[in-house]
């Protein structure tokens, strides 16, 4: 505990240091309750409920959500639809960027035996609903745009290959319950193996009417939108999840698979929506 | 102490003449057809008035105790033959082991029981030795089944019970005197037949290369010809026990600053052999001795690290995978588990997945950290699991120059934990002060092993930088591992064994361990045979166990002289199952469901080793390995790893782990007795923190400790020690003591000798903290209150019993007496101490911390 102050100034400097044109980034969850950054006026056992709730939509076969010692650990593995599960923040409306460092140990995406039919994918994402691009109904998604960065596997990967995509999206519901999307944007970030650690932001840049990403210490990339976003969000959201979403396979062939694995720690957020 | 079932140890506990069971010792004879042949000859005891101990080495050692006139204390050694005879070539021919004289009696004899006392030998005011007389009584009870049986007349000397009395003196006047008696239903009787006399020689000499000692040697037949006597045949198939007791005692002699060398068998305080009460005798069970059970697993799980992301998995295990393979393991040594958060991960999620079927949590030797700016291979990549207790523990990195390629990315090293054996919390009655039987709760310290974990340097086996990198680090290990097995320290700094960077360990010192095997347990990345293999086909392999680097072929003097216990070294080098040949443990990455009849195909890295007892000395071991352990490997196929991937789909199959899991099987036992204690000597008390364990169910890592008082108060004196500087860690082994004698800053005496007072001891624990320090809870009682009373452990020993109880508090001074719990009595043995883990139980702050205490009540060393 005695180096604590120092800890969090790295991690500040680290992930928080480089995006100028918003807000800083400051420490929101380490998932390290006896030292915990930001420190605690109290000691918390386990997932803070002050800051966390928890994600979890669709259905699956198995699941962990759960503080690993000093990590906080999400594993879904589905044979089935789509889902999402994992932890959501608190007070989202306050959230304009998330940032952690993202440790995907496994994912595996299998699709239908069947040629050309859809691909399997499972993802482990910091993802938010930022603002509205309509006109928001409360606890409705419609028309709420989302930004997610994200460590991907599909079923169209190649054969034996370990290596996971990161990617960043922009994307508009189009329907209350976010389950379909358009896309706005889209960009690839790069290969990331399984069991590599990657530090990865997303940020509302909202002067500029764009989100920043970025990964480790790569530029941040920018991605611009042309909608509208004077509304806040219908159902505002801001989240750690893994997530799968798996097509329909003909009876009697095996089923599809999606399955991801991952840590997260070292939360940040926009020093604004600070705990 | 030689425990055994609570009825045999509540014997010790009942006054004489009111016997309930009688002490047991097992003691399997020595079986010429069975143990001797004449490539591999036995040694058998010479009763020619010189007791070398390895002369006895097929049998067992006790301590002497004189408990009416104190003193230094003597050696007892018990042996017997069995029925069958022995031929020439088969016994005492040969080279002996070291301290055997070259002339030894040939052929051996069968069916006798071997008797060798050293007696100390008094000494006049200017220290010179002098020559004692006295008188040795051998009590025999013969047909111990009807005795234990409780058969009318049978607890008292029958026709074919014996006493044999020798009474001798010594010098150059010296004379020695063999009686025997027959018992006659009340008491003993002069034989009237000589044929009555169970055969019997005795030889007492005071040897110049001893002077310290007067030896005694009695040979005593076992089984009779003359038929009058036929019912005395404790080696008869029917019966395979004897009821025996030896008492000596000393004559006072004119210019003897003490008299000295009493003792007796069985060794009891307070309850000297009765001479007409067979049930106050010791039972010698002729069979097989007391096993100590022992299992251990070695798997390397290849769980890579971030930072070499682009090496995978060994397999397709997670850390809740590999938790559910070991969790119900004894001791496992996992290597390369690379994340300090993983490591900590698997700890929680064995111990969540015993918790879910009632069995109490492994313990843990790992590195913890929660530093970030520390690189994730800058550790062992070890974890070091048990389910008994771990009564020390440390970790210690190789120098960094011991390392070739990637390797030197890593810290490798090797872990140690001295593991309570399951003897050391066999439950043992003791009286509480109102004389009622309770099962004691302490962990006796003397019984241990030590266990080490490694994984070594990777590479090539043929001659080059990585055989040559590989060799410094198994000379390390042998250097860490002697230093940590004669007691520390490990701060030491000094050649062979050097401080690594980051090492842990336990503060202080800590009692020897080289009186008993330990075990290496490791990814060697060394290739080694199998079974039947030649070990010349693989060189590596013979230098590494060869006598440059862990040295552990070579044959201990005891063992020269042994024929019961294992000299095994490499326990898994052939399988137990089936096939001999299945211990291969180098796997693929990929598998398929057939790896379990691939082993014997496969390269063998992972090992279990014993290293021998290290005190090779003409002396006994404290504990040997029982013959064979068994061994098994395990290759883990993983059927839910099977997928088809790719177009076309191709299935990919693996196991856990492209290494396989190796699991041994050993038994320990027992071949030389405790000492107890004796009120007649002086005593030193010594009160310690041993271990602190951050008791955090909720995860996170890791707290900052310290003390400001550890206490003890005897004689209406109290000392109190504070160790201020923070110790940070998730468990730590601070030896934060306290003890009488000298050393502390004002006159603290020892125990006197006769000492009938009592002795108070607590301490409490600390964390410090960003805001105000936090006072842990460790003991079970108080619930969420603040008093010391309340989180503090608190301990009398009382002198009257030599029990040590966890009472109330301090708040009153009966508080002190007010008992909680026994940890037990120093009459039982506990010969390095007792120990004794208390928990917290704050629902409020979860403040809680899991603290071994540690008391000892050593005898000091007799004039």
């Amino acid at each position: 505990m005695k180096t604590l102050p120092l800890k969090c100034a790295v991690v500040a400097l680290l992930l928080g240091g480089t995006a100028h044109a918003v807000e800083a980034l400051v420490p929101y969850d380490n998932f390290n309750p006896m030292e915990p950054s930001p420190p605690r006026a109290t000691k918390i056992r386990g997932i803070d409920p002050a800051r966390w709730a928890d994600v979890q939509t669709g259905s699956r076969v198995d699941s962990v959500r759960e503080l690993a010692f000093t990590r906080l650990r999400l594993m879904s593995r589905a044979d089935t639809g789509t889902g999402r599960f994992g932890l959501r923040l608190t007070h989202p409306e306050q959230v304009t960027a998330i940032a952690a460092k993202v440790r995907v140990n496994n994912a595996r995406s299998t699709g239908c035996a069947a040629p050309r039919s859809p691909t399997a994918r499972s993802t482990t994402e910091l993802t938010g609903r930022f603002f509205n691009a309509g006109l928001p109904s409360r606890g409705s998604a419609f028309d709420d745009v989302t930004a997610s960065i994200r460590v991907v596997s599909r079923s169209t990967d190649p054969l034996g290959s370990n290596e996971l995509r990161v990617e960043a999206v922009i994307e508009q519901c189009r329907d209350t319950t976010c389950t379909g999307r358009t896309q706005l944007f889209a960009t690839d970030l790069g290969l990331v193996h399984q069991g590599e650690q990657a530090s990865l932001r997303v940020q509302w840049d909202a002067d500029n009417d764009r989100f920043v990403f970025q990964r480790d210490a790569q530029p941040e990339v920018h991605g611009p939108y042309t909608v509208s976003d004077t509304h806040a969000p219908g159902a505002p959201d801001k989240a750690l999840v893994v997530t799968h979403a798996l097509p329909t396979c003909a009876s009697g062939t095996p089923l599809p698979r999606g399955y991801a694995n991952a840590y997260f720690h070292d939360v940040l957020v926009n020093a604004s929506a600070a705990p | 102490m030689q425990r055994g079932p609570i009825l045999l140890a509540l014997a010790s506990l009942v006054p004489a003449g009111a016997f309930a069971a009688p002490h047991v010792t097992k003691l399997p004879p020595q079986n010429a057809l069975v143990q001797c042949s004449p490539g591999a000859p036995c040694t058998q005891p010479t009763v020619d008035g010189w007791v070398p101990p390895l002369e006895y080495a097929d049998g067992k050692k006790f301590p002497l105790q004189d408990y009416v006139n104190g003193g230094p204390n003597g050696d007892l050694f018990l042996y017997v033959a069995d029925n069958a005879a022995y031929t020439w070539d088969e016994c005492n021919i040969g080279p002996q082991a070291s301290g055997i004289p070259s002339v030894q009696v040939n052929p051996c004899h069968s069916q006798s029981l071997f008797i060798g006392l050293r007696i100390p030998r008094p000494k006049n005011a200017n220290g010179n030795v002098l020559n004692p007389s006295g008188l040795i009584n051998v009590w025999l009870d013969a047909k111990r089944g009807d005795t234990l049986q409780q058969l009318v007349g049978a607890n008292a000397p029958r026709e074919e019970d014996r006493r044999i009395q020798l009474r001798y003196s010594t010098g150059p006047q010296g004379l020695t005197t063999l009686s025997q008696a027959k018992g006659n239903g009340t008491g003993w009787s002069v034989l009237s037949d000589p044929n009555d006399a169970w055969a019997t020689t005795a030889v007492v000499k005071t040897p110049s290369a001893d002077l310290g000692h007067v030896h005694i040697e009695l040979e005593i037949k076992l089984r009779p010809s003359q038929a009058a006597i036929l019912d005395s045949e404790p080696l008869s198939a029917a019966v395979r026990k004897l009821g025996l007791a030896i008492n000596h005692q000393p004559f006072s002699m004119a210019g003897a600053t003490q008299t000295v060398g009493g003792g007796r068998f069985p060794n009891i305080p307070n309850q000297p052999p009765a001479d007409t009460l067979p049930m106050s005798w010791e039972t010698l069970e002729f069979k097989d001795p007391t096993p100590i059970p022992l299992s251990f697993t070695m798997w390397n799980v290849g769980q890579m690290p971030d930072v070499t992301f682009w090496i995978d998995d060994g397999g397709s295990g997670e850390i809740d995978t590999v938790a559910k393979q070991i969790f119900k393991k004894e001791v496992a040594c996992i290597s390369e588990i690379w994340m300090s958060h993983e490591r900590g991960e698997l700890i929680e999620k064995v111990n969540a997945l015993r918790a879910a079927e009632a069995l109490p949590p492994m313990q843990a030797i790992t590195e913890l950290n929660d530093d970030i700016l520390q690189p994730a291979t800058e550790s062992t990549g070890l974890v070091l699991l048990s389910s008994q207790q771990i009564l020390e523990g440390g970790v210690h990195h190789f120098p960094s120059d011991m390392c070739t390629g990637s390797d030197c990315l890593q810290d490798k090293g090797v872990l140690w934990a001295r593991i309570a054996t399951p003897a050391a919390t066999v439950p043992v009655i003791t009286n509480d002060d109102t004389g009622a039987p309770r099962v004691s709760t302490g962990t006796d310290y003397a019984e241990f092993v030590d266990v080490f974990c490694t994984h070594v340097n990777a590479g090539e086996n043929s001659p080059g930088p990585d055989t040559d990198a590989r060799e410094d680090q198994l000379f390390d290990i042998k250097a860490y591992v002697q230093q940590v097995r004669k007691g520390g320290p490990l701060n030491a700094n000094s050649f062979p064994y050097l401080l690594g960077d980051d090492d842990v360990f336990p503060h202080g010192t800590w009692p020897s361990g080289m009186d008993r095997p330990a075990f290496l347990l490791g990814d060697l990345n060394t290739l080694g045979p199998k079974a039947t293999q030649d070990d010349n086909l693989f060189t590596p392999y013979k230098n590494m166990v060869g006598p440059n680097f862990l040295d552990i072929t070579g044959r201990s003097e005891f063992e020269k002289a042994n024929t019961l216990f294992s000299e095994a070294r490499d326990l898994a080098r052939t399988s137990s199952g089936a096939d001999p040949m299945a211990t291969g443990t180098w796997l693929s990455s990929v598998c398929s469901d057939n790896v379990v009849n691939e082993l014997g195909a496969k390269d063998r890295l992972d090992y279990v080793l014993v290293f021998p007892p290290a005190e090779n000395t003409t002396d006994f071991p404290t504990f040997a390995l029982l013959k064979e352990p068994t061994a098994s490997v395990l290759p883990h196929f993983d059927p839910d790893s099977s997928i088809l991937t790719g177009f076309p789909l191709e299935e990919r199959q693996q196991c856990l782990s492209d290494h396989a899991m190796v699991d041994v099987n050993v038994a320990l036992t027992r071949v030389k007795d405790v000492v107890k204690y004796n009120r007649a000597r002086e005593h030193r008390l010594e009160y310690s923190v041993k271990q602190v364990t951050d008791l955090e169910t909720a995860s996170g890592c890791c707290a900052d400790w310290f003390t400001p008082r550890v206490l003890m108060s005897v004689n209406g004196t109290t000392l109190i020690n504070s160790f201020m500087n923070v110790m940070e860690d998730q468990t730590i082994y601070p030896n934060w003591s306290v003890r009488t004698g000298p050393g502390s800053p004002f006159a603290f005496p020892d125990l006197a000798a006769g000492f009938m007072g009592t002795a108070n001891m607590t301490s409490a624990l600390w964390e410090w903290d960003v805001g105000p320090n936090d006072h842990y809870d460790s003991i079970p009682e108080g619930g969420s209150g603040t008093t010391v009373d309340q989180k503090d452990g608190h301990f009398t020993f009382f002198g009257s019993t030599a029990t040590v109880r966890r009472v109330k508090g301090e708040t009153t001074a009966s508080d002190w007496l007010s008992n909680i719990e026994i940890l037990g009595s120093f009459m039982n043995g506990y010969e390095n101490g007792m120990t004794l883990e208390t928990e917290g139980e704050d629902t409020d702050t979860g403040n809680n911390a899991r603290v071994r205490h540690y008391i000892h009540v050593k005898e000091l060393d007799a004039p």
